[in-house]
Parts: C-alpha cells; structure tokens; sequence
C-alpha cells in the first residue's frame, strides 16, 4: 500500500544517490586535471610514445567523465520533473 | 636518489593518484540509484531519468578503463627509460591487475582474461608487458580528500563495480587456489568451491578478519573461496587503506625512511600468515606504500596473486594491531 508521499522519498533516495555520485564524479574530474598537470610538467619534452598514449588516455578521460556529468544532470532532471507531477 | 629515481617516483606518484576509486565509488551511488528508480517505475511508462543514468554509468566505466590505460602506459614508458627495478610494484601489483582492452565502455570481464596470462606475455624490454596487452587495477590512493571524494575505507567498503555477477565462470579459479595454497603453506585442495566471495570489499573484510586473528587455516579458508578476480582486486583496494593505516601507525605519513621501521613492524606477523610469501613482494609492498623506489633485484615475473594477497594481509594485521575496524558493506 503505497502513497504518493512513499513515491516522493523513494526517488529522493535515489536522487540522494545520484547527488553523492554526481559529487565524486566532479571531485575526479578535479583530481585528474591535477594529475594531468602534474604529468605535463613531469613529462614536458618526452616524445615517446607512451608518453603521448597516456596524455592521450587522460584526455579521453576527462572527456568521459564531462558526459558522464552531463547525462547525470539529464537524469536528475528527469526523475525531478516526474516528482513535480504527483 | 638518482633524478631519473625522483622521475620515477614522481610518475608513479601521479599515477596511484588518479581518481580511480572515485569514479568507482560513483559507480557504486549510480548503480545503487539507478536499482531504486527502477523498482519505483516498474509499472510506469515514464522513465524517470534511468535511461540516462545507464549512459552516465557507460560513461564513467570508460573513463576508469581510460585511467587503467593510462596508469598502463606510464608503467611502460617507465620500463622503458629502464625503470624496471625501480618501478614500485612493477613486477607485483602491475601484474595483479585486472586486463583490460582499449575499447571504451567494456565493463564486462571476457573469459579469456584469464589473469594467468598476464606474466607470460610478450613483453617489450626490461619485462614490462606492454599496455595493450595487460590492464590496471591500481586503485588512486588519497592522500588529500577532496569534498566529494569518498574516503579510502569508505571506497573498501563497495563492491568494485555495480554490475559484478557472481554467477559467471571462474577460469583463472584452479590457479588462483593452488597460489593461494602456496602462500598460506596449506595443503591445496581440489575442486571449486561452491559459494565464492566476488567482491573485493567483502573479501578485503573476510580475509582481514582472519589477518586480524592470526589463524593460518582460516585465512586460506577465505582466500580459497575467493573468485579470481576478486582476490586480484584486493591489489586495487589496499594502497590507500595502507597507506592511511601506516601512517597512523607511524604517526605522520609513510616516508622513505620510515621503510625499516615498518618492515621491523610488520614481518614477522605477515610471514607467520603466509610463509610462502616471496621476500620481495613485501618489500615492495612497504615501499610502495613508502611512496620510495624498492630494492634493485634482477627481474623476475611476479606472481599477480602474490602482492594482492600479502596487501590484504597487511591490511588486516594492521587494522586489528591499531585496533581499527574496517568499514562494514554500506546497507541500502
């Protein structure tokens, strides 16, 4: 026997979730700039092909994490606009 | 310390320090919410945002595989410039990751990874296979938590990713018993088990139970339920736990130096628990943890099982000596 109430907490719950992921999500993004630098300055002058692989892995990482954000940010709107018509 | 040391270490640094676990630990909320959305819209036609939480998760599984590769090819370029010796857990936890492909959104493990493979695979000068041929576990140790980022016990407390089955087959599973058996000094014993532990975090708990205790045959008991793949992944659980726990220990964060005031803490109780342990799989571990260069040794392949099993091990020895608790499986 469920009301509307249950419904609304159950997705705030998950909402929660997504928040707590969405939040890691940002401070790795955070954390692989940093990384990036750090390894650009390290690596500064390196032509070899690991070197560049790497850089080149990094970036790709980076770019999945943005869409990673980005879906998430089109979910959460999602579950909100279905709370917002109980 | 050489400069090409400090480079060494430097990169290494950098590359423990990926945010692996993060995303990870992201995975584990995405998938925790993505179960609840679907049990509230099991009979409604409104998708609720699943479909795009599903795309989310693709998204950040690629972008840890892209971390993994990366960590795969800084190891590489670190053989080349003949950091071998000097690769802190080169030959151990390199070769106890997990394999992954270069294809993006490849959450699913492969049967042929089996990780019996990984040592002998054709390798590129100095030893080091070359990244297309063998994957990264490494875990990113915190040092420094950013907000949002989980703690290290925190992340130990998840299963490494939200779509682990359990059902699947274990091919590495003979071998991984038989190591196991090997380093605990235990008498192998045929056949599979029939209930196996297939989360790293609850192995990591079970097997540190047993450290904790001391008792040998208990703690060969856990290991040997243990999927393949589950006990390899202990090798990406562990560095940020040890490194947390050896620093309460020492009382500041691990060092260099503090490399033989740690070996006099820790060897005898981890010996006692695998005597079958080879010495330099410790020793790397520490130094590891040391953040410092292990002791220059002729090459040899490690095995894969050898530094996943002892950083547990230590784990637990640790956490029961400093009386901490490692934190129970999240119930949601």
């Amino acid at each position: 026997m469920s009301s509307v109430a249950e419904l609304k907490a159950a997705i705030d719950a998950a909402l929660a979730q997504i928040g707590e992921g969405q939040a890691a999500v940002q401070a790795a993004g955070e954390k692989l700039a940093e990384a990036q630098q750090t390894l650009a300055g390290a690596l500064e002058g390196s032509g070899h092909e690991s070197v560049t692989a790497a850089h080149s892995s990094l970036a790709q990482a980076g770019q999945e994490l943005q869409e990673c954000l980005a879906a998430v940010l089109t979910a959460v709107e999602q579950a909100e606009l279905y709370v917002s018509t109980l | 310390m050489s400069l090409i040391e400090e480079l060494a270490v430097r990169l290494r640094a950098a590359s423990d320090e990926l945010p692996v676990a993060a995303i990870l630990a992201a995975l584990e909320r995405f998938g925790t919410a993505a179960e609840q959305l679907r049990r509230v819209r099991e009979s409604s036609a409104d998708p609720m945002g699943v479909p795009e939480l599903g795309a989310a998760v693709e998204h950040a599984e690629a972008a840890s595989h892209a971390l993994r590769v990366a960590q795969e090819h800084l190891a590489a370029y670190l053989a080349a410039i003949g950091m071998v010796d000097g690769d802190a857990g080169a030959t151990g936890e390199r070769d106890g990751r997990e394999p992954v492909r270069q294809r993006p959104h490849d959450g699913q493990r492969q049967p042929e990874d089996d990780p019996r493979r990984a040592p002998e695979q054709p390798q590129t000068r100095g030893g080091t296979p070359r990244p297309e041929q063998v994957g990264a576990a490494r875990p990113a140790p915190q040092r420094s938590r950013p907000a949002g980022e989980p703690a290290a016990a925190d992340v130990a407390a998840r299963p490494l990713t939200a779509s682990r089955k359990t059902t699947a087959p274990d091919p590495a599973g003979r071998w991984w018993r038989e190591r196991v058996a090997e380093l605990t000094g235990s008498p192998a014993q045929s056949g599979e088990q029939h209930e196996q532990t297939a989360d790293p975090g609850d192995l990591l708990r079970r097997v540190a139970r047993q450290a904790r205790s001391g008792d040998r045959d208990r703690l060969h008991a856990e290991l040997r339920r243990a999927r393949t793949d589950a006990g390899l992944g202990l090798a990406a659980l562990t560095p940020p736990l040890l490194r947390e726990l050896c620093a309460d220990l020492l009382g500041h964060p691990p060092r260099g130096q503090d490399l033989p005031r740690l070996r006099r803490e820790v060897d005898t109780a981890v010996r006692s628990l695998l005597p079958g342990l080879p010495a330099p799989v410790l020793e790397d571990v520490l130094s590891r943890v040391c953040r410092t260069p292990p002791p220059r040794r002729s090459t040899t392949a490690g095995n894969p099982a050898d530094p996943a099993v002892a950083s547990a091990v230590l784990t637990g020895y640790l956490a029961g000596r400093l009386n901490r608790d490692l934190p129970e499986r999240r119930r949601d």
